[in-house]
């Protein structure tokens, strides 16, 4: 594939220019109620990127040997618009390939076998038909090998193996239906998805629990959130305002996001790193070929950091990141995130509670919205905790607010680092699912507003 | 193609169904008002049903690289479909559907049409930006 792709380089014209080709096995298999379903599919393709005075130009293929024409193409389209010169920092030169390692292979486990434990995870949600109506369970697996060819002479291959599971169980009485879900997706290998008997019970009873629970009064609580939802609440909440082509031309965001301001409460450290071997958001190089790195977004509650490509570091100044990612070749690459995290303190879970009146620990998340600085996001249940115990479950529990407000309200982080990815991902432009993962310990915010009855 | 139908009729298949699609898409992206992607995304791909003793089997593709692997691929799919009363629509003449706007317009030609939309909503809204078009 080297040598297909290579003859092509000559015919970019350009400051810089990247050539990526992929091959992506796909494996799903579906259980829906009685019913299981297997499909495969096989993806390739390719694009060219071109860079020249301001502009990017780009063209997708699919058969290698068209690689020829989207170079010629790109190139022209890169040099269709003449802007002001903004020069690329020089990236750094890479010649590697990278192949994981994985204890159990999911290529090497055969479809049946793969199906059986479907069907055996399916036969726990059939059995409850006293506690759940309807359930769902999907197995997803993703072997995807990257080509990146770059005008310096860069070259990288790189191989990802993604695998998990995720299921969703449904309680129903009347016209009210309650949901649980739940997932598990990562790059470890085909163990990730096994021996999840303990998790399915746990979505069927939680299901079960919370179409008897009530409605959460709505007011201003001390809330703990798990490591699900306060993971989820810094990437969409935060994380996404840190990326640099949201800011560069963004004059009020390049003041709320400016290096040394004041965001969070000086316990609270955020990171996001893509270089965290086998985690769902993990990636040795990016769309550019830049190193997946570790990169401090709040360090002691003061922003440090923003995420960067190569053009918006180059603008911007700074210092590449990796963190310029497609969901496959027929995008280009933005500034996307990776493992975005909240950094554990030394609190333990007990330490958290004890001293909460009144409060509420808030666990997972069904979805949210942010518009700036604003957030909402729904959890997916809650308990009342009073005099420092967990109490009755709760349902309907939405959180909203200023995100830099909250972030100032933290007053306390547990020592319980847990990093998820699950089967979906993120999305940005219309580039969705992209791999990623979240994480957190365990944390306290004080003063914030729930919704609820 | 003349291979991977051989391949399925080398398996004993009789009903299958092949679907292709190509598309081209361009695309010129504006970030703050301004142009900045030059983008043409060219994909095409392939789908694969496959009917055999009231099985149902399907992969998708898009390279006839090894036309064996995918109909064994569609096979071992259908081994795990439950029993379902179906089959294809008789055969019908084929014909040219034209189902796309027939204009060819050049980049030159998109830029500029762009451009106006953008300088006709931002003089009438002063702080939109617009991201995508």
């Amino acid at each position: 594939m080297k040598e297909i792709l290579e003859k092509s380089l000559s015919y970019i014209d350009g400051e810089l220019g990247w050539i990526i080709y992929e091959i992506a096995k796909i494996t799903n298999i579906i259980a829906f109620g009685e019913d299981i379903e297997v499909s495969y599919s096989e993806r390739q393709g390719g694009n060219v990127r071109v860079y020249k005075s301001g502009n990017f130009g780009f063209a997708s293929f699919t058969k290698p040997e068209d690689v020829a024409l989207a170079a010629k193409k790109s190139s022209s389209l890169s040099k269709f618009e003449k802007k002001s010169e903004i020069f690329l920092k020089k990236p750094l030169f890479i010649s590697d390939k990278f192949y994981p390692k994985l204890g159990n292979d999911p290529r090497k486990v055969s479809i049946s076998e793969k199906v059986e434990l479907i069907k055996n995870y399916n036969k726990l949600f059939l059995n409850a038909k006293d506690k759940i109506r309807n359930a769902v369970i999907k197995y997803n697996e993703v072997d995807l090998k990257k080509f990146l060819l770059r005008t310096d002479g860069s070259y990288i291959e790189e191989n990802r193996v993604y695998s998990g599971i995720a299921f969703s169980a449904f309680a129903i009485d009347g016209s009210r239906v309650q949901p649980f879900h739940d997932s598990f997706g990562d790059q470890r290998g085909f163990d990730t998805v096994l021996n999840r008997e303990g998790d399915i019970e746990r979505a069927i009873s939680n299901a079960f629990l919370l179409l008897k629970s009530d409605k959460v009064e709505g007011g201003i609580y001390t809330a703990i959130l798990d490591p699900d939802i306060a993971g989820v609440f810094i990437h969409e909440a935060f994380g996404h305002l840190s990326e640099a082509d949201h800011i560069y031309r963004n004059e009020r965001l390049k003041e709320i996001m400016k290096p040394g301001n004041r965001v969070g409460s000086e316990i609270l450290n955020a990171i996001d790193d893509g270089s965290i071997v086998c985690e769902r958001g993990f990636y040795k190089y990016d769309d550019e070929g830049t190193p997946s790195s570790k990169t401090y977004l709040i360090k002691n509650g003061i922003l440090n950091s923003r995420l960067h490509s190569i053009y918006t570091a180059s603008l911007m100044n700074e210092e590449f990141t990796g963190n310029a990612r497609a969901i496959n070749y027929r995008f280009p690459p933005i500034v996307r995130m990776s493992c975005t995290y909240i950094e554990p303190g030394e609190k333990n879970f007990e330490e958290l509670i004890e001293d909460i009146k009144y409060g509420i620990y808030v666990k997972g998340s069904i979805g949210g919205q942010t518009e700036l600085e604003m957030f909402t996001f729904s959890a997916q249940c809650g308990y009342i905790i009073k005099d420092g115990k967990i109490k009755e479950p709760v349902r309907d529990v939405i959180l909203t607010g200023n995100v830099f407000e909250t972030l100032k309200n933290i007053d306390a982080v547990g020592n319980d680092l847990v990093f998820r990815g699950g089967l979906g991902g993120c999305g940005k432009n219309g580039q969705y699912p992209l791999p990623v993962s979240t994480g957190s310990p365990h944390i306290r915010i004080k003063n914030i507003l729930i919704g609820g009855k | 193609m003349e291979n991977l139908i051989k391949e399925i009729e080398k398996k004993g298949i009789k009903k299958y169904e092949i679907f292709y699609e190509k598309r081209i898409k361009d695309e010129i992206n504006f970030k703050q008002n301004e142009p900045e992607e030059f983008n043409e995304k060219k994909e095409e791909g392939f789908g694969l049903r496959i009917i055999k003793d009231g099985k149902r089997g399907f992969v998708s593709f898009n390279l006839f690289e090894n036309p064996e692997e995918i109909v064994n691929r569609a096979i071992e799919t259908m081994n795990y479909g439950k029993e379902i009363d179906i089959d294809f629509p008789n055969k019908v003449p084929s014909s040219q559907l034209k189902i796309f706007h027939d204009v060819n317009w050049e980049e030159r030609v998109r830029l500029e049409i762009g451009k106006e939309i953008v300088n006709e909503i931002s003089s009438k809204y002063k702080d939109f930006k617009f991201k995508w078009f």
